[in-house]
Parts: C-alpha cells; structure tokens; sequence
C-alpha cells in the first residue's frame, strides 16, 4: 500500500515537474535553467525524506519515489511530444 | 527483528483508509484545476502553494509513522490528479469542437453563429500550456 502511495504521489509530482520543465522557452537559459532545477530538485528532495520519515527510516520507498518523480515528468513530455507529432504542431515552448 | 519491525507498525480501519484516500483524491482533483485555472506562464512560484498542499508538513503530520494511510492518501492523490486530466481527454474527444492539440496551444473551431461564450466564464489557460485561451474566438 505504502509503495502504491509513493507512486501515487511521485507520478503527480513529476507530471508538475514536467509541466514546469517543459514549458520553458527554447534554447533553455542557463540562468533559468539554475532558478528552475535547483528548487525542483530541492522540493523533491524534500518530498523524498518526508516519505523516508514517515516510513521510519524505508530508503526504498524514497528511491521509488524519486524515481516515479522523474518518469512522471518524462511521461508528461512524451504525451505533449506525441500530440506534437500527430498534428504537425511546432511552437516554441512545448 | 522481524517481530519488533511488525509490532511498530500502526493499524489503520478501513474507513480510515477511505478517508485517507478520498482526501488525497479531493487534493489532487483541485491541483489539476488550480494549475488550469492559473494565470499566465508557467513558474514555480505558481506551484509553491501546490507543493505545501499535496506534500506539505500539515499533510504528512496527518499520517502516523508506519501506517497506510499515506499510502492510501498518495493512491487518492494519484486518481484525483489523472482523474480530472481523464475526464479532459474524454470531453474533448467526445465533441466536434476540439481535437488533441487544444493540450498543447488550446485551438479549438470558432463560435458558430448561433452560440456565444458568455463574458462572465472564466478564462483558462489550455490544460497543459501557459497559452491564455479565448484569443482567437473574436
């Protein structure tokens, strides 16, 4: 149940992710590119302990959530990438 | 080991575990609808109030150590979440007026004659860009 919740969890906050990591402009700004990621990796971070306290002290629930973290939003940019695709669509911020 | 481990674990009825889950559902039912209904472009500082909402401290602090109620509270989160992303897929592909590419920039066919956008609904961005809509129904 408890690994069904990190996954739960990790899979929305990745899809946030990838929603703010995509939707910047192309080419990315390193500036951005820092103001950015550095607070995303911070928060998942953040997010990752809370479950690792909450479990007292289970690091693989951690990891499975920072996992599904990234194939949330990896998941997100491909769904945008395959509309993209399929309707010939190009803009600059997808 | 084994035993102590178990003996530690706190046990959650089921109506707890509904109330677990249905809370998470309700939570990430109105994060999609929040990040909709956002104004302008896509910044973290927009999802700083989401983020204290679906994984702050007064959440976690909601769950004991070593229960399933934060399992079942990020199952809800989870069906709440995509739930509200499913139902926008469904509608926009059980009608004329939309195709998959309203994800992306929102374009949708104009307003026909005989139908018109009231001025009082609100505006939204499209679901999954920080496009503001209704530019091009004029």
């Amino acid at each position: 149940m408890t690994i069904l919740g990190s996954l739960g969890f990790g899979f929305v906050w990745g899809w946030l992710v990838g929603l703010i990591i995509g939707r910047r402009p192309r080419p990315f700004p390193w500036l951005s590119y820092l103001t950015t990621i550095t607070p995303l990796l911070i928060t998942t971070g953040s997010f990752a302990y809370s479950i690792y306290y909450i479990s007292t002290g289970n690091i693989t629930l951690a990891i499975i959530f920072c996992a599904t973290t990234l194939g949330g939003a990896l998941l997100h940019n491909a769904f945008l990438q395959a509309i993209r695709l399929k309707n010939g669509i190009v803009t600059e911020q997808i | 080991m084994m035993w102590q481990e178990a003996a530690t674990e706190v046990s959650a009825t089921l109506i707890q575990m509904l109330g677990a889950g249905g809370f998470g559902a309700i939570i990430g039912w109105y994060v999609y609808y929040i990040n909709r209904y956002r104004k302008g472009d896509v910044q973290f500082s927009d999802l700083t109030t989401v983020i204290g909402i679906i994984g702050g401290g007064a959440i976690i602090s909601l769950f004991p150590a070593q229960s399933d109620l934060f399992g079942a509270y990020g199952i809800g989160l989870f069906v709440g979440f995509f739930g509200y992303f499913l139902s926008l897929i469904i509608l926009v592909n059980s009608t004329a007026n939309f195709k998959s590419d309203w994800f992306l920039d929102g374009r949708r066919k104009k307003v026909s004659g005989d139908e018109e956008i009231p001025g009082a609904v609100r505006q939204t961005v499209t679901a999954m860009s920080g496009k503001t809509e209704y530019d091009d129904t004029e």
